[in-house]
């Protein structure tokens, strides 16, 4: 279980740095880049998936932030991230989708699946669900900060750095 | 000389024979048709189902209630708890053993997922209805089976009923023919043919009945080519793929795995003895012996066909006992186990078409993955026939003068979950949902509103509802309000809640039709033919789908999202071609996209929509009835599902119905099928209450208030005689408090 969460919290941080996050800012945390605690092991479908892909050296994404899903929605999302850890982003992507389908308001689900559209190269449509985020997170601002931050990440991979700027700098005073 | 011309000729035909059927075979035989599925049902703890609903479920997609779940395809009830034996299924992702779980329900929920060893499951899917396959090439539909998907018995039993010389013949048996004109004889009737097996399948790839001597001795010599090319088991196989068992309507069922879904609803290997054996009853006359039309000669005949298993020793007495006592188990109705779905087909078809290259779609044996939810579709097609029946006993309309049209989506994702294209359901006529376009009326107003709103205006802002007179083409128009009234001064709520056509035109004159076009196309992505004022009151035709993807922006907070009903298209090795993401695009601004939110709440609860059922369950939406009540549209929404509804004559006669009068009731009956969850609209720090008809600040303790979000620096007039209490300011100080303490 030790080696488990090391694994995760290595594989958080690498992964913040993938998904173009500014450089950790002195005073608060990021809450994305936080291991988030190892789910219990759970089972979504006996199945003959291809055996458990070892965890490569530069994952593509970071894992979900910490949160408080059900038992579905946590099985799903740690499948999705097994898929990215092995290198299938659109597996991924199709685990998070599924989560969505079950609970379409999640904003939470909605950040995971820009991070993943921004690690795939789709900073368009990444920027698109990061807002799609924003309005739901129904003015918590933790969330809505996060978001605004995918939002300003997937301007930069855009080429609009000065966009990028001003909303990190807006979200930067923000002290939770 | 003459000779060897002839020698040469016949050598050429039979060389020219060869090529045909060789080719004919061996192209059915490799190819898989694409198969299209709905969504699978997901069963966690805390899922919003209830036992009645997994049953449901259980039974579209043929699984049998047993008193012991050994074999997968069944399920057993024990109070509340259900055991169900899953079928092995090649999910998206991965493929899934066959498995068994328990599943305890409490009321509407499901409380408990557990396996087989009784360990707790989180999540889990039911394996998905199969909803239609085609083959690209030809068109036809089939469910090829694969050697070890074939039961013995049905080989067995087809040679025994059919060809008993199989084995030993070149592919045509003389004796056979002889045995047969013996029989026949006999019993005074015509109870065995004298083609071979191997003749039926030729005589099956060229559906042609007229009975020559030349096309006898074709199918002869192309019998014998095929026996000397291939061997016996995979001509067999070839022929349980290939040999028509019945007309689906306009579909002609070919093959034993589509007869076994399309008779039974079963795949082939959960069919019973008694059920094999009418579906090799069947094979001799699929009309005369149809089981839907002529019940008893289909029953003789599968006890002949029983009679023949028991003499070859295929099954034995107490088998054959047990299966001529049992009736003909058919699934009800002459229908393909009620899932075929023409309409939501359509829109599949169009959106592979459009997403995907042909050289795609030819490929062999996809798969590919829908957004369909049966249970939607079945509560939609209800909806819409018997509410129909309904409105024209109730108006003394001729009967079958209605139609209409319905698209359901799910409102944060915009995927589509049921498509009805008219009121008979499974019907492949014209797709009113994807086809009609009609004037949308009133359902153009909230774009009028929300272009106002990112004007300046709020929804207290007072437009008049006033006679106007209007140029357009020459002609002078001047539209009316509904009621016939001129209502003055009104708050930019109720002009979009009472749907005021009066006060909508001047609001649009004043913002500029132009303005008000360009919105719809940003909107939609689609620039609408019609630009003169004529527009504000909705004189431009878009089909039901159009008017659901615009009303999703709505329903979504603002987000567009292309209607979308293809999840995944997988080839045969698994590997997805490319997936249509679920792409989301902002709109609108969050504050206007809130604030209209609120409008088209009050619409349901204090204007048009207020004669619905579900005016006060936390639904939105907007009526629309086009000029002389030639259509009646309802686009509304709850937190999970948008619907937009279209009643109205094919042939365009009035109807005599409203948006409120029609279609409402129609996407009420939807509402009543499936449940309505409670708008959640955002709670902002703005709200202000205000009086409904007048847009004065009021509170709750006056008549008809609404409350919605307002810009701080908006002033307002009280309301008087009912001012604001000294008790409401304290709660909103207090709570304005609150929400300063959160920041």
């Amino acid at each position: 279980m030790i080696r488990v969460c090391t694994a995760l919290a290595v594989l958080a941080v690498l992964g913040g740095c993938a998904a173009g996050y500014p450089p950790p800012q002195p005073g608060p945390q990021v809450p994305g880049a936080s291991p988030p605690p190892a789910p219990p092991p759970v089972v979504v479908e006996q199945s003959e998936a291809q055996p458990e892909p070892r965890p490569q050296a530069a994952p593509a994404t970071p894992p979900p932030p910490a949160a408080n899903h059900d038992a579905p929605t946590l099985a799903l999302l740690q499948q999705s991230r097994r898929s990215a850890d092995g290198g299938d982003l659109k597996g991924a992507i199709g685990y998070v989708e599924r989560a969505i389908r079950l609970n379409p308001r999640d904003a939470e689900l909605w950040l995971q699946l820009a991070r993943l559209q921004l690690a795939s190269s789709q900073p368009a449509r990444a920027e698109q669900t990061a807002q799609k985020a924003v309005s739901l997170a129904d003015r918590q601002r933790e969330l809505e900060r996060e978001g605004w931050l995918l939002v300003a990440d997937a301007r930069e991979a855009q080429g609009d750095a000065a966009g990028a700027a001003r909303i990190r700098a807006q979200w930067r005073t923000y002290r939770g | 000389m003459l000779g060897t011309l002839a020698s040469v000729a016949v050598a050429g035909y039979l060389f020219y024979l060869d090529r045909t059927i060789t080719t004919a075979f061996e192209g059915r035989r490799w190819t898989e048709p694409a198969v299209i599925y709905a969504q699978p049902l997901e069963l966690y703890p805390g899922a919003p189902q209830s036992l009645a609903d997994v049953t449901r479920e259980l039974d579209r997609l043929g699984y049998r209630q047993r008193a012991d779940v050994q074999a997968p395809g069944t399920y057993k009830r024990t109070g509340s708890r259900l055991d169900v034996h899953l079928r092995a299924f090649h999910f998206m992702e991965s493929r899934r053993q066959s498995q068994r779980i328990e599943l305890a329900f409490a009321g509407s929920t499901i409380s408990d997922v557990r396996d087989g060893s009784g360990r707790p499951v989180p999540l889990v899917r039911l394996d998905p209805l199969t909803i239609g396959s085609f083959f690209p090439s030809h068109g036809e539909d089939r469910m090829v089976l694969q050697p070890d998907q074939i039961p013995p018995l049905l080989r067995e039993a087809l040679k025994a009923v059919e060809d008993q010389n199989f084995d030993r013949h070149v592919g045509f048996d003389p004796m056979g023919i002889i045995r047969a004109l013996w029989v026949n004889v006999r019993a005074g009737e015509i109870q065995q043919g004298g083609s071979t097996l191997t003749q039926q399948l030729v005589k099956s790839y060229y559906l042609d009945n007229r009975r020559t001597f030349e096309r006898k001795l074709r199918e002869v010599a192309m019998a014998v080519i095929l026996e000397a090319r291939f061997d016996k088991q995979d001509i067999l196989d070839a022929y349980i793929n290939e040999i028509y068992l019945g007309q689906d309507g306009a579909r002609a069922v070919h093959g034993f795995g589509l007869g076994a879904q399309y008779y039974f609803n079963q795949p082939l290997t959960e069919l019973d003895v008694h059920e094999i054996a009418t579906l090799i009853a069947v094979i001799r006359g699929p009309s005369y012996y149809n089981p839907y039309k002529y019940p008893d000669r289909a029953l003789a005949r599968r006890d002949l066909v029983l009679d023949k298993m028991l003499e070859s020793g295929l099954i034995d007495e107490a088998a054959h006992q047990q299966g001529r006592s049992q009736p003909l188990d058919l699934v009800a109705g002459d229908r393909s186990g009620g899932a075929y779905h023409p309409a939501f087909m359509d829109l599949v078809r169009a959106e592979l078409a459009s997403a995907y290259q042909d050289s795609q779609l030819t490929g062999n044996g996809l798969r590919i993955f829908t957004t369909l939810r049966p249970s939607m579709q079945d509560a939609v097609d209800q909806a819409l026939s018997e509410t129909l029946s309904r409105l024209e006993r109730g108006r003394d309309l001729k009967e079958g003068l209605l139609e209409g049209a319905a698209v359901v989506t799910a409102t944060q994702t915009g995927e589509v979950l049921a498509v009805a294209g008219g009121r008979t359901a499974g019907f492949h006529g014209f797709n009113r949902a994807l086809n009609a376009r009609r004037p949308i009326g009133s359902l153009i107003k909230p774009v009028i509103y929300l272009t106002a709103l990112e004007q300046g205006y709020h929804l207290a802002s007072i437009v008049d509802d006033a006679p106007v007179r209007l140029e357009e083409h020459g002609r002078t128009w001047t539209p009316r309000n509904f009621d016939n009234k001129v209502h003055g001064p009104v708050p930019l709520v109720r002009a979009l809640g009472d749907s005021l056509n009066l006060a909508s035109v001047h609001l649009g004159l004043a913002l500029g039709v132009d303005r008000v076009a360009d919105r719809l196309t940003a909107l939609t992505g689609r620039a609408p033919g019609n630009r003169f004022p004529s527009l504000l009151l909705g004189a431009e035709p878009m089909s039901p789908l159009q008017v659901a993807s615009l009303y999703g922006v709505f329903a979504s907070g603002g987000f567009y999202a292309q209607p979308q009903s293809v999840i995944a298209v997988l080839d045969e090795t698994g590997a997805p071609l490319t997936r249509p993401p679920l792409a989301v695009e902002r709109r609108m601004s969050s504050e206007a996209a809130e604030a209209l939110g609120y409008a088209m709440a009050s619409v349901m609860r204090h204007g048009t929509g207020t004669s619905s059922r579900f005016a006060r369950a936390g639904t939105a939406g907007k009526t629309g009835t086009s000029d002389d009540y030639r259509d009646s549209w309802f686009a509304g929404y709850d937190d999970a599902h948008l619907a937009v509804v279209w009643v109205g004559a094919d042939d365009n006669t009035p109807t005599g119905l409203t948006g409120a009068t029609g279609a409402m009731r129609v996407w009420d009956d939807i509402m009543m099928r499936v449940g309505a969850t409670p708008l959640h609209l955002p709670q902002r720090d703005d709200m202000r209450t205000i009086e409904y008809a007048t847009g004065l600040l009021a509170h709750d303790g006056c008549a008809d208030v609404v409350t919605v979000p307002l810009p701080a620096d908006v002033a307002l007039q009280s309301k008087p005689g009912c001012g604001i209490n000294l008790r409401s300011i304290t709660d909103r100080l207090r709570s304005w408090l609150g929400t300063s303490n959160d920041n």
